[in-house]
């Protein structure tokens, strides 16, 4: 056996590399997400996340059933925004068979496609606070989030995995107080905004802890195909409902906020600003949203003519892409999903080194993920 | 540039890619989709990614796609300043599929090349760190392949 190496304070540095497992079962990583790290001291010299965990093979359990089979399983790939998933499912299958929905239902969808970006931006505020240190923002967030659970309830039934958006339109009309409802919890939760300002964003333990911690060029975030809120925290301005716009979004007038540096502090206040603009686009929503049918004229049986599609939307995480090609039966031939978070959260092999053991939590957490979408 | 002036530039440089057009009753969207040979792969992307005419800096995805006879990689660029879009498909070898990788162009390519190694056994040559990456490291065969056959397990 090979006898252990004097260490003295010359040569410790080189001895004292250790690996740690954060991971799986981690509460900063927001479900099973492992990152092996190598350490020296408490820097990162070696990060490397390794996924899978949460693998359920939502692609290959997409062939084996209908494209209305596929929406209710698309609430489970990002299951905090599951309307936006909906979205993303229905729009190729309606591409394909040149399907035209009816104004009333790309209204509906688009109030819900924004209200689930809210509730999915204040899991990250509250979640965020934890990661850092801050406990309170949590209960904000959660009570403020209940509200729009409660309008998604009363339109789907479900306050989780909602199956709402059907190939043609959606699911049911909207229910006679849902429009009184969604404008008194506008005018409820635009205050709590700043509420959440003074609370945390301007808080100074967590400016600290974020402005300037993990920060990612423009010219490298686009190259590791950044989408979303992390995208343009870095200061790029491209936004899907904008850039290449889908549905109804074209009628719409909002801003995009940005970032300057890249940070943890710019991603965040990216999605708190992003709030706000969601808050605009619904308002504008409730205001037009024209009388009529829900749902499109479309067969019983959904068997989309033979052909293949790449459809993106801009989800709460970024760009949700679906890849899919029909071979004219009932089930899709391949349904490949390109999840935001799998393609955000493979920078942090890169990202990560040269920072201290406690801004991995930061930075992590800054990214959003949600691991249904990264292993689906 | 429009889909026509994007595809004469691209065979312009490269005489063997050609446009992909599928087969009669079949659909496709507005992409511009090309095929290319396996071999053409690298230089084409780097040629799109570093010629300012084109200018693709963005991967929005990678994919394999298995037609039973072969396999297919199928490459969906997009360029953030330009606003185009363009799709490349390649037709792999069913036995020993290989393809350059493309992720030293664009580091988001790393994690859609692995994916595409894991659920289909594509082989990206050149590829830092092709390892399988949602199943474990013991997996055996290949998941997203038609005639993949799972193996029973405790709770089937």
């Amino acid at each position: 056996m090979k006898e252990n190496p004097i260490i003295t304070t010359d040569n410790c540095a080189e001895f004292e590399e250790m690996t740690l497992n954060m991971g799986p079962q981690h509460p900063s990583t927001h479900g099973v997400f492992h990152l092996l790290l190598k350490m020296n001291g408490e820097t990162i010299t070696y990060a490397r996340p390794d996924i899978g965990y949460l693998h359920r093979g939502m692609e290959k359990l997409a062939e084996k059933r209908t494209y209305q089979a596929n929406i209710a399983m698309s609430d489970r790939w990002d299951y905090i925004a599951a309307m936006s998933n909906n979205f993303a499912a229905v729009l190729g299958p309606e591409k394909l068979m040149k399907v035209q929905v009816p104004k009333r239902a790309e209204y509906i969808r688009v109030i819900m496609a924004e209200l689930n970006r809210i509730a999915s931006h204040l899991i990250f505020f509250g979640t965020y606070g934890i990661d850092i240190g801050a406990f309170t923002p949590f209960f904000y967030a959660f009570r403020d989030r209940e509200k729009i659970l409660d309008l998604f309830e009363s339109v789907s039934g479900a306050r989780l995995t909602f199956n709402y958006f059907r190939i043609g339109g959606v699911a049911q009309d909207l229910p006679a107080d849902f429009i009184a409802n969604t404008k008194e919890f506008i005018r409820f939760f635009r205050p709590k905004l700043k509420e959440y300002d003074t609370l945390l964003s301007q808080n100074v333990i967590f400016r600290d802890r974020t402005v300037g911690v993990g920060a990612v060029s423009a010219e490298e975030a686009v190259n590791w195909a950044w989408s979303g809120p992390n995208l343009r925290g870095s200061g790029v301005n491209f936004d899907i409902r904008k850039d290449d716009t889908y549905s109804v979004y074209s009628e719409f007038d909002f801003a995009v906020p940005t970032g300057a540096n890249g940070d943890c502090w710019d991603r965040y206040m990216v999605r708190m600003k992003e709030m706000y603009e969601s808050t605009v686009i619904i308002e504008q929503a409730l205001a037009k949203i024209p009388e009529g049918e829900i749902m499109a004229k479309v067969p019983r049986v959904i068997k989309p003519p033979a052909g293949e599609i790449y459809i993106r939307i801009e989800a709460p995480k970024g760009d949700l892409g679906v890849y899919l090609i029909s071979d004219g039966s009932v089930n899709p031939y391949r349904m490949k999903v390109r999840g935001p978070s799998f393609v955000n959260v493979a920078i942090l092999q890169k990202i990560l080194k040269g920072w201290k053991i406690a801004d991995v939590v930061a930075v992590l957490g800054s990214l959003d993920i949600v691991l249904g979408e990264v292993d689906r | 540039m429009d889909n026509l002036e994007l595809l004469s530039k691209i065979t312009g440089k490269f005489p063997e890619v050609k446009e992909f057009l599928p087969a009669a009753g079949v659909l496709k969207d507005e992409m511009l989709a090309v095929s290319a040979p396996a071999g053409v792969i690298l230089p084409l992307c780097t040629e799109l990614k570093n010629n300012k005419d084109f200018d693709f800096d963005y991967v929005m995805c990678i994919s394999g796609v298995d037609l039973k006879d072969k396999l297919q990689a199928v490459y969906h660029l997009y360029s953030l300043k330009r606003k185009h879009k363009l799709e490349i498909k390649t037709e792999l070898d069913a036995v020993k599929p290989e393809v350059d990788s493309v992720s030293s162009l664009w580091q988001g390519a790393d994690w859609h090349e692995r994916e595409a190694y894991d659920m289909f056994g594509i082989v990206f040559k050149g590829h830092p760190n092709l390892t399988r990456i949602l199943t474990a490291e013991d997996f055996e065969g290949y998941p997203l392949r038609k005639d993949y056959e799972g193996k029973p397990d405790n709770y089937d």
